[in-house]
C-alpha cells in the first residue's frame, strides 16, 4: 500500500509536521443537509448522528460507512482475511474486495501481504450500511439482487450488496455515491426511515 | 339509493360513508365500495362513452376486463372505476364527449357516421384532398378516444418499484389458485399470489354462496404463510419466471422460479343486436353488484346464458328481489334471433324470435373462455376445443403451469352463435373500438380475412380489453362468415400487457445516474454553471465570460477539476507489451517516471479513445482515458486480453483518484506553496510523472499541459479533493489563482490546436486523416489494433484531413457546419471559438486532403452564405511549446 501507488491511499495522507488532512466521504453533504453531527474517526469526517435517527433506525436507517478501508485483491485469497470486523468479499475466483475497520489495518496489511496484487481502493467506493427492520425492503427498492452478497446494478448503476448483521452494506463508485445515498434516502422516506449516524448502527454493522 | 339489506360476503363496511365527487357533484359511498359501485348505487347507469359512435356505455363486468367504466380520477385518465376503490374526496369526471356524459353532442356520429365510418376509414372516406389531412387527422383525434393527458401535465403521484424473488407466484387468487398457494407454501416454498380482485377469493366472492369458502381459503394461505398482493395485475409473463405486477402506485417486479397461471376465466358477452345498451350485463358483473356490494341492479331482469354462471346469476337475483322475468338457456337450444331493444339507450325489452319481454337488466353470459392470455404470451400453444367451443392453453413452457379454468377447466358451456343478418340495432363484436359485426365482415369481403390482418385494420382485439371480450367472438364471426374452423382461423398473438397500466408506472421512480466528482459542491459553491459531460456533471465556467477565464490562465495561475478522466492501472510483467499491442506507439520502452500520449483506435481503425499514459515502476502503468471513454477502454483493454491472455492486471481507479490541473505561468510558484518536493525542471520536467505530497496528501504530479500553457495535473485520493483544491486556492490567491471551467479549456486547448475525440473525430475519423501519423509505430515486431486498417488507409491515400483553420472575418460559423467546395458539401467544422489571447476565431474542421496546407481557403456555410476560412497547420498558440516546457 505505498510505494508507486501510494497517492492511491487516503490514509496515507500527512505532511511533515504530522499534521493529516481530514478525508470526505461523497455523502458528506446530504448528511450535512439532515443536520448530522460529525466527527473526525481514523482520519475521516464521519456522520456519527442525525437528528430522528431513532424514527429512521426503527424503519430503516442510512449510514454512510465510506470510512472502512478497502482493498482489492487479485487473485482472491484462499482463505478470507480475518480480524474484528473484517468483511472478504469474493467477486470471483481471481479478485475479492476485503474491507476492514482502521482498527484491523495492520493485521489486515500483513494478511494480505504475500503474492499477488494489493491495491487500496478504499477512496474508490462509497459504503452506505442499511439497517433496521426495513432494510430489506430498502434493498428490494434498489435492486434486483437477492441473494447476497452479489453485484449488479443499484439504483440503474453498478453496485455490490453485501449482508452485514441483520442489515446491508451496499458498495457503489465513490462518483456515484452521492446519487445512489439520495436514491436509497427516497426511497428509504417512503418506508418511513432516513439517514442515521455511524453510532446508531448495531457493533456488529458498524464495521 | 339501490342498496339491499346488509348480508354476509358484502365487501362493504356500512359504519363508514365517505364522499367523492363526480363531475363536481358529491357522491355518497362506504368503505368498501368501488367507484364505479357507488356510482351505480348513486344511481348512475351511464359510465362512458363509446369510442366511435359516442353510445353511452354502463357497467358490463364489474371486474376490470371491459372498457365500459373508464373514466377519469384525479387527473389520471382511463381508470376502470368498477375495480377502483372509493377514496374520500377523490375528484371523478367522465371522458370522451362534448357536452356531458349523459348528453353526448358527439352521438350524431352514431346516427349519421356509418355510412362515413367503416373499417379504415381515414385511408379512405378522408383521404382527399391531402392537403386537408393534418385537418382531419386534427378533428378526429378530437372526437375520438380515450381520455385526455395533459400534455404539459407534471408526473402524477409517487411511483414505487420493488424487486420481489419467490419460489412459486401464482397468478390468480381464486380458488384453483389459493389450493396451489397452500400447496406451495406447505412444501416451504415462498409463495406470493396476485389478484386483480379487491380481495382474494376469484369468482366464489361473486357467489351467494361462495364467500364462505374464500374466506376458509384466505385463512389456510395466511396460516401458510402465503402473501397476497390485492388488487394487484400481473402485466405480462416473461422468461426465466419474470413476471411484472401494476400494484397501486407500485411496479413490483417478481422473478420466480414456478409460475403457476390460474387467471380464472373471461366472461364472454354474447353478439346480438342491442348488446351494448346500457343495462345489457355479464352474468358475474350483476353478481358482484348484487353479493358484493348489495346493489339492486334493476327491477326486471331478463337471463340469456351459455352455462350455469347465468343460471346461478338469476338465483341471486331472485333472491335480492328482483323480478326474473325470464331466462334462456342456450344449452336448450339457441334461437335464430333473440335482441335487446332499448328507448333512448338504455335496455327496456328483450325479444326472443319477435316475442317481447319487457325488463330492465338483460344478463348475458356467453361461454367464459380459459384466460390463458399470459400463457400464450409466455411461449403456450392454444388450442380450440370444439365440442366445448373454448381455447384452450396446451405446450406450456418449463416451469410454467396453468390450474383451473385458466387450464381449461370451464365445464360443459353451449356454444353460442353470434347473430348475423340481423335488421335491429349495432351488433358489437368489440366494445372497445365500436366494432360491429357488420365491421368485421366488411373486412373479409375487402380481402382482410385472416383474424390477424384483421386485428390490425378492423382494430377488433386492440382495446384496452386487450381481446378479453372480442377475441372469441371476433374469431366466431369470422369463422361463421368465411366457413373455416376456429382452429383454421386461429388467435392472435398475445402481447405485453396483458392490461393496460400507465407509463408513469413502467417508467418506475425518476432516477437519472449522475456521477459527481468529489469537487462537484465545490463548483457549486465557486458559482459554476454545472453541465452534463456525458454521465458526470461539471462546470461549464464560473461566470459569465469563459473567453477571459481562458485568459486568466494564460495571465496567473488557473485549476481545473479534471477528476472526470478516466483512470487505469495496468501492472504486470507484460503491462508493457500489452500496451504496445492496442496502442498505436510503444510504451514497452518508455522509461520509468516518463509520460507518453496514446490514442486507441478500433480493430477497424478508427479512432476510439486517448489520452495519457505513465510509467509508474517496471511493470506499472498508469493510463488516463478521455472523461466518457473510461468504462469502454477498460472493457476494450479486457476483451483483448481474454484474446492475447498476457500476464497483466488491470484495476479501474477513476472514480477514486481525483485530479486537478494547475495551469499557468504561476502554477509553479503556487507548487511551491503547497509541496516540498521540486516543481522546477529539473524536479519534474515536461511530460516526467513524479510522486510528490501536496498540502501532506499522496499525488501523482503529471507534467502535462492540454491546456498550453505550464501545467502540473495532480493525481490524489478523492477523499481529499477538497482539502487541496482549498488548499491550492488559499495559497494562491495573491497569484490570482482562479478556478476555470470546461468551456474555458475548450478554448485553451483549441489554441494549441488539440484535439477531443469525439468532438474532432468521429466514427470514421482514423490516425492519418486526422493528422497524427506521427503517432503510428509500425515497426514494432507484432500487429497493433487498427495496423491493418491504418495501412489500408495509408495505401488507398488520404482523403479528408484534420486542419486547424483561422476566419479572417471574424464569422464564427457553427460546430458542424458545413466546408463546401465548388458548391459541395466536402467536411465540417468540428470546434471553434474566439480566443481572446489571439484575438481572432480559430477551429477544427474536416476539410478535402488536397487543402491541407498552410494559408489553403474554403468556404463554410454561415446562415446561408459561404465564409471563407483560412488554413492553419499546427498550434495557434506558443507554437514552439516555450511556456508548457517553461
Amino acid at each position: 500500500m505505498t510505494g508507486v501507488l501510494e497517492f492511491l491511499s487516503p490514509s496515507l495522507a500527512r505532511d511533515a509536521d504530522g499534521f493529516h488532512p481530514v478525508a470526505r466521504s461523497a455523502t458528506e453533504r446530504l448528511f450535512r443537509l439532515a443536520e448530522a453531527t460529525f466527527a473526525e474517526r481514523d482520519g475521516w469526517l464521519v456522520a456519527t448522528a442525525v437528528p430522528g435517527e431513532d424514527e429512521h433506525r426503527a424503519r430503516v436507517g442510512i449510514a454512510d460507512l465510506s470510512h472502512l478501508g478497502t482493498l482489492d485483491l487479485r487473485p482472491a485469497p484462499t482463505t478470507d482475511v480475518q480480524g474484528d470486523g473484517v468483511t472478504t468479499y469474493r467477486l470471483s475466483p481471481r479478485r475479492a474486495l476485503v474491507l476492514y475497520p482502521h482498527a484491523a489495518r495492520s493485521s489486515v496489511g500483513e494478511q494480505v501481504a504475500e503474492g499477488g496484487l494489493v491495491v487500496d481502493v478504499t477512496a474508490a467506493f462509497t459504503v452506505l450500511a442499511l439497517t433496521g427492520p426495513e432494510a430489506r425492503a430498502l434493498v428490494a427498492r434498489l435492486t434486483h439482487l437477492h441473494h447476497f452478497p452479489s453485484g449488479g446494478e443499484v439504483a440503474h448503476v453498478t453496485g455490490h450488496v453485501l449482508p452485514a448483521g441483520g442489515g446491508y452494506r451496499i458498495l457503489v463508485a465513490q462518483e456515484h455515491g452521492h446519487y445512489v445515498a439520495e436514491v436509497a434516502l427516497d426511497c428509504a422516506r417512503a418506508l418511513g426511515g432516513g439517514l442515521v449516524g455511524v453510532d446508531a448502527l448495531p457493533p456488529e454493522e458498524r464495521a | 339509493m339501490t342498496r339491499l339489506d346488509p348480508h354476509p360476503g358484502e365487501l362493504i363496511d356500512r359504519s363508514t360513508e365517505l364522499t367523492f365527487t363526480f363531475d363536481g357533484k358529491p357522491v355518497g359511498a362506504f368503505a368498501g365500495d368501488t367507484i364505479g359501485s357507488a356510482l351505480y348505487a348513486s344511481g348512475r347507469r351511464t359510465f362512458s362513452r363509446s369510442f366511435k359512435y359516442h353510445r353511452p356505455r354502463g357497467l358490463q363486468c364489474c371486474s376490470g376486463h371491459c372498457a365500459n367504466c373508464q373514466m377519469t380520477v384525479d387527473g389520471q385518465p382511463n381508470v376502470r372505476v368498477c375495480v377502483t376503490p372509493v377514496r374520500e374526496g377523490a375528484v371523478v369526471i367522465g371522458q370522451n364527449y362534448r357536452g356531458s356524459l349523459d348528453r353526448d353532442l358527439m352521438r350524431v356520429t352514431d346516427k349519421l357516421g356509418g355510412p362515413f365510418t367503416p373499417p379504415g376509414f381515414y385511408y379512405k372516406t378522408f383521404i382527399r384532398p391531402r392537403k386537408l389531412w393534418p385537418l382531419y387527422e386534427k378533428v378526429l383525434r378530437g372526437v375520438a378516444g380515450l381520455g385526455k393527458l395533459d400534455p404539459n401535465g407534471a408526473r402524477g403521484g409517487r411511483v414505487e418499484v420493488v424487486h420481489e424473488h419467490a419460489e412459486v407466484v401464482v397468478i390468480g387468487g381464486g380458488e384453483s389458485g389459493l389450493e396451489a398457494a397452500i400447496a406451495a407454501a406447505a412444501r416451504g416454498d415462498r409463495v406470493i399470489v396476485v389478484d386483480e380482485g379487491p380481495a382474494v377469493g376469484g369468482a366464489l366472492l361473486a357467489d351467494r354462496e361462495g364467500h364462505a369458502r374464500a374466506a376458509e381459503l384466505r385463512q389456510r394461505a395466511d396460516e401458510a404463510g402465503v402473501e397476497v398482493l390485492a388488487p394487484a395485475i400481473a402485466i405480462g409473463l416473461f422468461e426465466e419466471g419474470f413476471v411484472p405486477v401494476a400494484h397501486g402506485d407500485t411496479l413490483v417486479k417478481i422473478r420466480a422460479s414456478r409460475v403457476v397461471v390460474a387467471a380464472g376465466a373471461m366472461e364472454q358477452p354474447l353478439v346480438f343486436p342491442g348488446n351494448d345498451l346500457v343495462g345489457v350485463m355479464l352474468a358475474d358483473g350483476v353478481r358482484r353488484l348484487v353479493n358484493l356490494w348489495s346493489i339492486k341492479p334493476a327491477e326486471r331482469a331478463f337471463v340469456v346464458a351459455a352455462d350455469d354462471r347465468g343460471l346461478g346469476a338469476a338465483a341471486d337475483l331472485e333472491a335480492a328481489g328482483i323480478d326474473v322475468v325470464g331466462v334462456l338457456d342456450l344449452r336448450q337450444g339457441q334461437p335464430p334471433n333473440i335482441e335487446a331493444r332499448g328507448r333512448r339507450s338504455r335496455v327496456e325489452a328483450f325479444a326472443v324470435n319477435g316475442q317481447v319481454t319487457h325488463c330492465d337488466l338483460v344478463v348475458m353470459s356467453g361461454s367464459p373462455q380459459p384466460n390463458y392470455k399470459l400463457l400464450a404470451q409466455a411461449g403456450a400453444r392454444v388450442v380450440y376445443d370444439e365440442s366445448r367451443g373454448v381455447f384452450v392453453p396446451t405446450d406450456l413452457p418449463p416451469n410454467v403451469e396453468a390450474v383451473g379454468a385458466a387450464a381449461g377447466d370451464v365445464g360443459e358451456p353451449a356454444v353460442p352463435s353470434p347473430v348475423l343478418g340481423h335488421q335491429g340495432d349495432k351488433c358489437f363484436v368489440c366494445f372497445c373500438e365500436d366494432q360491429t359485426t357488420k365491421d368485421l365482415k366488411y373486412a373479409i369481403a375487402e380481402g382482410f380475412d385472416s383474424i390477424e390482418l384483421s386485428k390490425r385494420y378492423t382494430t377488433v382485439t386492440m382495446g384496452p380489453c386487450q381481446g378479453r371480450l372480442c377475441h372469441v367472438n371476433s374469431i366466431r364471426v369470422y369463422a361463421k362468415t368465411t366457413g373455416l374452423d376456429e382452429n383454421t382461423i386461429g388467435t392472435t398473438t398475445a402481447r405485453p400487457p396483458h392490461t393496460p397500466v400507465t407509463l408513469g408506472l413502467l417508467a418506475g421512480r425518476p432516477q437519472e445516474p449522475v456521477k459527481r466528482t468529489s469537487l462537484h459542491h465545490r463548483h457549486e459553491e465557486l458559482g459554476g454553471t454545472m453541465m452534463w459531460t456525458g454521465a458526470w456533471k461539471r462546470p461549464h465556467s464560473y461566470g459569465p465570460d469563459p473567453g477571459a477565464e481562458a485568459k486568466h490562465v494564460h495571465d496567473a495561475v488557473g485549476l481545473i477539476d479534471v477528476s472526470t478522466l478516466g483512470k487505469l492501472l495496468l501492472t504486470g510483467p507484460e503491462a508493457g507489451a500489452f500496451l504496445d499491442r492496442v496502442y498505436p506507439n510503444r510504451f514497452s520502452d518508455l522509461k520509468v517516471g516518463r509520460i507518453r500520449y496514446g490514442v486507441l483506435t478500433g480493430d477497424a481503425g478508427r479512432i476510439m479513445d486517448d489520452g495519457t499514459v505513465a510509467r509508474l515502476g517496471d511493470e506499472t502503468f498508469y493510463v488516463t482515458t478521455t472523461s466518457t471513454g473510461a468504462d469502454a477502454v477498460y472493457q476494450w483493454f479486457t476483451w483483448w486480453n481474454a484474446v492475447w491472455f498476457m500476464d497483466v492486471r488491470f484495476v479501474q481507479l477513476t472514480g477514486g483518484v481525483s485530479a486537478i490541473n494547475v495551469a499557468g505561468p504561476k502554477a509553479r510558484e503556487l507548487m511551491a506553496r503547497v509541496s516540498a518536493d521540486d516543481f522546477s525542471n529539473e524536479g519534474i520536467a515536461y511530460l516526467d510523472a513524479r510522486h510528490v505530497r501536496v498540502a501532506g496528501v499522496p499525488c501523482l504530479a503529471l507534467r502535462i499541459g492540454f491546456v498550453g500553457e505550464l501545467g502540473y495535473e495532480l493525481h490524489f485520493p478523492s477523499p481529499h479533493a477538497e482539502h487541496v483544491w482549498d488548499t491550492l486556492l488559499e495559497q494562491g490567491a495573491d497569484l490570482g489563482a482562479a478556478p476555470f471551467g470546461l468551456e474555458p479549456q475548450r478554448i485553451l486547448r483549441l489554441e494549441k490546436g488539440h484535439v477531443i475525440v469525439s468532438q474532432d473525430t468521429d466514427s470514421e475519423s482514423n490516425l492519418l486523416e486526422a493528422a497524427m501519423p506521427w503517432i503510428v509505430k509500425n515497426d514494432k515486431e507484432f500487429e497493433w489494433v487498427g495496423k491493418w486498417a491504418t495501412q489500408q488507409v495509408a495505401d488507398r491515400g488520404l482523403r479528408w484531413m484534420l486542419v486547424g483553420f483561422e476566419s479572417p472575418s471574424g464569422v464564427v460559423p457553427v460546430e458542424g457546419a458545413q466546408v463546401v467546395v465548388r458548391g459541395v458539401s466536402s467536411g465540417r467544422v468540428t470546434s471553434v471559438r474566439h480566443s481572446d489571447a489571439l484575438g481572432k476565431v480559430i477551429g477544427l474542421a474536416i476539410v478535402p486532403s488536397e487543402l491541407a496546407a498552410e494559408g489553403a481557403r474554403f468556404l463554410v456555410q454561415v446562415d446561408g452564405r459561404a465564409v471563407a476560412m483560412r488554413v492553419h497547420l499546427g498550434p495557434f498558440f506558443d507554437p514552439a511549446g516555450e511556456r508548457l516546457k517553461a
